[in-house]
């Protein structure tokens, strides 16, 4: 038999609800600075390997740490802010470690930077598009699918004759091309020095 | 360290496959170039963006593919038959039409709109050519760059818009709402009157409500009579009814969050004037200070001292605020003009010219002041070194705009800085500076007019880091900026105000002063 439920029990339950809503915006927008924080991450650290590992441990503080997130504020600006001491503290044992990171002041500087710039890849994908159709179909295909599956520039080389290494040397200059043309797209080019 | 061989670093660095020397070489060249910091920053950003674009089946990836030359053939073929058959259809369509207008009267118009002084607006046909207000019809578009409109539906419903909005006309009883901020005063007979934005539709339920689509904030509706059903367009797609006295913010995972409702921020009839907040140091009847002006926050705003500062001495138009250099700015609750919004700040102000060097001198600011963000909006006085003139400046914290008249010689002068941003010129804010009524030249020396930034000045309000319009003194980024001397009749208008209003007010200096 059904038990009626308690106004306590709806209290709770009210409770309950208002708490799985914070946490799904807050988990909406954890999602969607995934991009930016994934390259603001990665940008400070010099190995690899190692860029994943952070960002999982970045994404994790944030979540811990999200009573302190003041909803209707910058998230973008809180989330800059942990993952920054996420990367510190993990400098902190690289070097103890004798693991290669750049140094404090390279970080600090980078990330400053990067926060000052406030990149927003809703206004960058569109230039890369306007830019990705002026390369050819190739080298198109080449960029996309080196993003699009593991050892597609191994496959490749395989099946055209070529080596990996004639594969990533393009694939570097297809990759500075776009960074200009991307540059001009959205005027910024020349404005840092 | 050549160019070639920096780019290539960095695409290494990108892959994992660059040496430890190669890494620490790189960061030599980093920390000596803030131009190689940013091209490593966009290296990063790209190798994101094409990750994003490569996972999520690009359209550009698509076109890619190979399509067999008869499949191409036989596409042509099948749109040249569709073609043909859309023309035949088309012609049909528009011989009925020529024949129903030419037998027709023009319909009575659908909506009337109706100007507040000053303000700048575009009306635009369905077909995109610009028409005149009298004209605006169906399918009209608004583009009110700044000041209030009123609209007049013929359904029975009256909107007050403010600038910056942009608006279409959809139907005789429903409005498209693509940015703004507006207040809809519904009559029974408009009932089911339709307010649709890209983030959520409103539908009245006879009611008088307010919509506010301000840049970098969550859409926000707030109820004041009846009842409006609403709907979030994007994400969970929540809906309810919200009645009087109820406002929900839309947020970005499409949920309804209540907030208190503000009609502060909505004008309730057309002002006799641009929208502006006005200081004028004249003791209330308790001695206290007042805000006034014609903007809608005025009505409830608190003007407030630190005890006995500033002091309030004779100026030239009744009483002046008095400043002696302290950390005691005269403060408001009023957020300040926000976003990309146009804006004017005027003030008239009298300094000495013998007092020791002071870098800089708030004269009124608002907005967030943290260093990078280019979120604040500041009109100070500014001296590079002891030996220079004391100028104005009009600072958004990374774009920076410095004039040329010395202003600290013991005399009243009357500044004022106009800004907007220039649509036609990516995010450039277009500013203007005046002294006594005169344009103010530039000096580039002290000035950064195009720094390094992707987004133009975005002033932030209504967040923790935000201050509120403040007068004659900021704590942050620098705490000695506290204004030394007098400081009247500050007014900040949600407009940039043309050259001829900036030179009637200087105009109004009273003689001998």
């Amino acid at each position: 038999m059904m038990m009626p439920k308690s106004e306590h029990d709806g209290f709770l339950g009210d409770e309950a609800a208002s708490r799985d809503r914070a946490e799904g915006d807050f988990v909406c927008q954890l999602i969607a600075i995934q991009p930016e924080l994934r390259s603001f991450v990665s940008h400070l650290i010099p190995v690899i390997d190692a860029r994943e590992d952070a960002l999982q441990e970045v994404n994790l503080v944030l979540w811990r740490k999200r009573e302190s997130f003041e909803p209707g504020t910058h998230f973008r600006n809180w989330a800059y802010t942990c993952a920054r001491y996420v990367v510190m503290n993990r400098q902190k044992r690289a070097k103890r470690d004798k693991r290669l990171v750049f140094s404090d002041g390279m970080v600090e500087l980078l990330a400053d930077e990067f926060e000052e710039c406030d990149p927003r890849m809703s206004d960058r994908l569109p230039a890369l598009r306007r830019c990705l159709e002026k390369v050819p179909d190739n080298d198109r295909r080449l960029l996309l699918e080196r993003y699009a599956a593991h050892g597609a520039i191994e496959r490749r080389a395989e099946n055209s004759g070529r080596s990996a290494a004639a594969l990533r040397a393009m694939l570097f200059r297809l990759r500075i091309a776009l960074r200009k043309c991307i540059e001009r797209e959205l005027g910024t080019q020349g404005l840092g020095s | 360290m050549t160019r070639r061989q920096f780019e290539e670093s960095v695409q290494r660095t990108l892959e994992g496959t660059a040496s430890r020397e190669e890494v620490q070489d790189l960061e030599g060249e980093l920390m000596r170039s803030v131009s190689r910091r940013r091209e490593f920053r966009e290296a990063h950003l790209l190798h994101e963006m094409l990750h994003l674009e490569a996972t999520k089946g690009s359209a550009v990836l698509e076109s890619a593919r190979v399509i067999p030359i008869n499949r191409i053939l036989m596409m042509q073929q099948r749109r040249a038959v569709r073609l043909a058959l859309c023309a035949a259809a088309a012609l049909v369509v528009l011989s009925g039409l020529l024949m129903h207008v030419m037998r027709t009267q023009s319909p009575p118009r659908a909506i009337a709109i109706t100007a507040a002084p000053h303000s700048s607006f575009r009306i635009t046909a369905a077909d995109g050519s610009h028409i005149p207000v009298d004209e605006v019809a169906i399918g009209s578009g608004v583009e009110l760059e700044q000041g209030t409109l009123k609209l007049e539906f013929r359904s029975g419903v009256t909107g007050i818009i403010q600038a910056p909005a942009r608006l279409v006309v959809e139907d005789r009883n429903r409005l498209r709402m693509d940015s703004g901020r507006g207040r809809f005063h519904v009559l029974p007979e408009a009932r089911g009157f339709t307010v649709k934005t890209p983030e959520v539709h409103v539908v009245d339920l006879g009611t008088d409500f307010g919509i506010a689509m301000r840049p970098d904030k969550d859409p926000e509706v707030h109820v004041f009579e009846g009842r409006v059903n609403l709907s979030a367009q994007r994400g969970l797609h929540q809906s309810l009814t919200l009645g009087a006295g109820k406002a929900v913010r839309v947020t970005i995972p499409g949920r309804l969050r209540d907030i208190p409702v503000d009609d502060s921020l909505f004008y309730e009839s057309l002002p006799a004037d641009l929208p502006y907040v006005q200081i004028d140091f004249e003791p209330g009847q308790n001695g206290s200070l007042r805000a006034a002006g014609s903007h809608p926050a005025v009505k409830d705003m608190k003007v407030s001292r630190s005890g006995e500062s500033p002091g309030v001495v004779p100026g030239p138009f009744g009483m002046a605020g008095e400043f002696d250099g302290s950390a005691t700015p005269l403060t408001t609750d009023w957020p300040g003009v926000e976003g990309r919004a146009p804006r004017t700040i005027c003030a008239w102000i009298r300094t000495e010219g013998d007092l020791p060097f002071r870098q800089y001198q708030t004269v009124a600011a608002w907005g967030d002041p943290t260093i990078g963000l280019a979120g604040k909006c500041e009109l100070l006085l500014f001296q590079a070194r002891k030996s220079t003139s004391v100028v104005p400046r009009l600072s958004f914290d990374q774009y920076i705009f410095s004039g040329t008249t010395n202003v600290a010689d013991g005399q009243w002068h009357h500044l004022a800085a106009t800004c907007f941003i220039d649509p036609g010129n990516g995010e450039t804010p277009v500013v203007r500076m005046y002294v006594d009524g005169r344009e103010e030249p530039l000096d580039p020396s002290i000035s950064n007019t195009r720094p390094r930034r992707i987004r133009g000045p975005v002033t932030r309000t209504r967040v923790d880091s935000a201050m509120p319009l403040v007068i004659g003194y900021t704590d942050r980024p620098d705490v000695e900026r506290g204004f030394r001397g007098e400081i009247d009749e500050v007014k900040v208008f949600e407009a940039a105000v043309p050259a001829g209003r900036i030179r009637e007010m200087a105009a109004e200096k009273p003689e001998g002063r």
